[in-house]
């Protein structure tokens, strides 16, 4: 391949560095790289990915941008809020980088369709936000022998590495053999995250798609590098294979796809949700505030933080953190109402009450989240 | 130093020895293991020639919320990632990473 004029124009600061140079521009330019995940991670990778000149960038979400991902999502704008994250990424990577060849995977990768995506491309990038998708992409990765540039994040914290048994690194599966149980581990929409951080962790993954693409350096292949942003402390693992690894140890016991939501504990939604007898409505809800003569009482059982960005008014606050300390602050043969902020830890709260011997409780379906779309629209959304 | 844990695994032996022959132990807990075990870091003794394995299981007896999350740590000696049957030196510090998912 060759650079004209204004590809050398743009890549001169690349060109100049003797590490680098020509030879090394036309590596960049001719190197493939899909990106599962357009978010929080996906945002910078891509961004800088394209910056750089990677020939061919492969971007997986089935999503579309909304409001709460603007704050670290900064591949997206204001103006994307709606639209498919995939068209909101490769209008800004074009932006950018109009020499970058875009493809589109605008669907939920799965077991039946991760190997045909990820096939064509030379370098995986995993920004997803979900454990059963990276085992899938740690699966997928080892099977195909592609590098798998991972990073996670949460709250403050962030991870990186490199997996590649081919290189004889370790896997993902060789770190966490097991996913956790399901509900244990906090999403970031459930216990958020600094902006900024997979702005961090996604420019560490570029940077080892650009090392591995040059084949410059020490790649992070058997490292996990470990960052915290109140420390504002990297810290180094080495890690290494592990024999015994299912998926790339001496005798593997995995050696194709498999049920991932399965594997994770997750099982599927009902396609016609049944009706759970512990939960009502927030309808429910709003006709139990209406009407004190009910006598049925209404709490929140969400954190005082929570509380403070939106709440129902007139409705006490008893935090599921506290309430093996404050319950006895209320009737147990009352009516009461729960509400949280989507309906799980009302419903968590809901059995606790109910082992320490209250009859009537009933958890408010979709928490403060529905009562904000169904009943006031004034409650902001978190 | 918490001398009940000393005593713990002293019971079946004479306490004056076990103090000589203790081995110390630095444990480190990361994100929202601080969370589940209600602190940062801990200092353990473990009779000497403890495989790494062993002391895990009395860790999670001790911060039973951590217990469901055993599987699925990432636990290191120092900075090196350890299998089970590592056996504990005086003065190891040992890290406990929770996977996390965020992206």
């Amino acid at each position: 391949m060759q650079l004209n004029n204004d590809e050398i124009r743009r890549y001169s600061r690349h060109l100049i560095l003797p590490e680098v140079g020509l030879a090394g521009q036309k590596k960049i330019c001719s190197t493939s790289v899909v990106c599962i995940g357009a978010g929080g991670l996906g945002s910078p990778i891509a961004m800088y990915l394209a910056a750089a000149g990677i020939g061919k960038i492969g971007l997986v979400d089935f999503d579309t941008v909304d409001f709460s991902n603007l704050q670290r999502q900064i591949i997206h704008g204001t103006p994307d809020v709606g639209h498919p994250k995939t068209e909101s990424a490769k209008a800004t990577i074009q932006r950018i980088n109009p020499n970058v060849e875009v493809v589109l995977h605008n669907t939920r990768i799965s077991s039946e369709n991760a190997m045909e995506i990820l096939a064509p491309y030379d370098i995986v990038v995993d920004g997803t936000d979900n454990f059963p998708t990276r085992y899938l992409t740690n699966d997928a990765c080892v099977l195909l022998k592609k590098p798998n540039v991972y990073g996670s994040i949460f709250r403050f914290e962030g991870q990186a590495s490199v997996f590649a048994p081919h290189l004889n690194g370790p896997c993902y599966r060789c770190l966490y053999p097991e996913p956790p149980p399901p509900g244990m581990v906090p999403s970031c929409a459930e216990g958020g995250v600094l902006g900024v951080l997979p702005g961090i962790i996604g420019t560490i993954q570029a940077t080892e798609i650009l090392k591995l693409a040059l084949g410059l350096g020490s790649s992070l292949v058997g490292r996990l590098l470990l960052f915290s942003a109140l420390d504002m402390k990297f810290r180094e693992l080495r890690l290494r294979p592990d024999p015994q690894c299912p998926l790339c140890g001496e005798n593997p016991t995995v050696t194709k796809l498999i049920d991932y939501e399965m594997f994770c504990g997750i099982t599927p939604p009902p396609a016609v949700p049944a009706s759970n007898p512990d939960e009502v409505s927030v309808q429910e809800m709003k006709k139990a505030l209406d009407n004190p003569a009910l006598g049925i009482r209404v709490i929140d059982v969400r954190e005082p933080d929570e509380h403070q960005i939106a709440h129902v008014k007139g409705v006490p606050l008893f935090p599921l953190s506290t309430l093996p300390r404050q319950f006895t602050e209320l009737e147990p043969n009352q009516q009461i109402y729960i509400h949280c902020k989507s309906g799980v830890r009302s419903m968590r709260a809901l059995h606790f009450l109910r082992e320490q011997g209250f009859k009537y409780l009933k958890s408010v379906k979709g928490g403060i989240g529905a009562w904000s779309d169904e009943i006031d629209h004034n409650v902001p959304k978190y | 130093m918490p001398v009940s844990v000393l005593v713990l695994f002293c019971s079946d032996q004479a306490v004056s020895g076990c103090y000589k022959s203790a081995v110390q132990v630095r444990v480190h807990f990361y994100s929202y293991f601080k969370d589940l075990a209600g602190l940062a870091e801990v200092t353990e003794s473990v009779a000497p020639g403890s495989r790494l394995e062993d002391f895990l299981q009395k860790l999670f007896l001790r911060f039973p919320k951590l217990a469901a999350m055993k599987k699925s740590a990432l636990v290191a000696v120092g900075i090196d990632y350890q299998a089970g049957d590592y056996v504990l030196a005086e003065g190891d510090e040992v890290s406990l990473f929770p996977p996390v998912q965020g992206g």
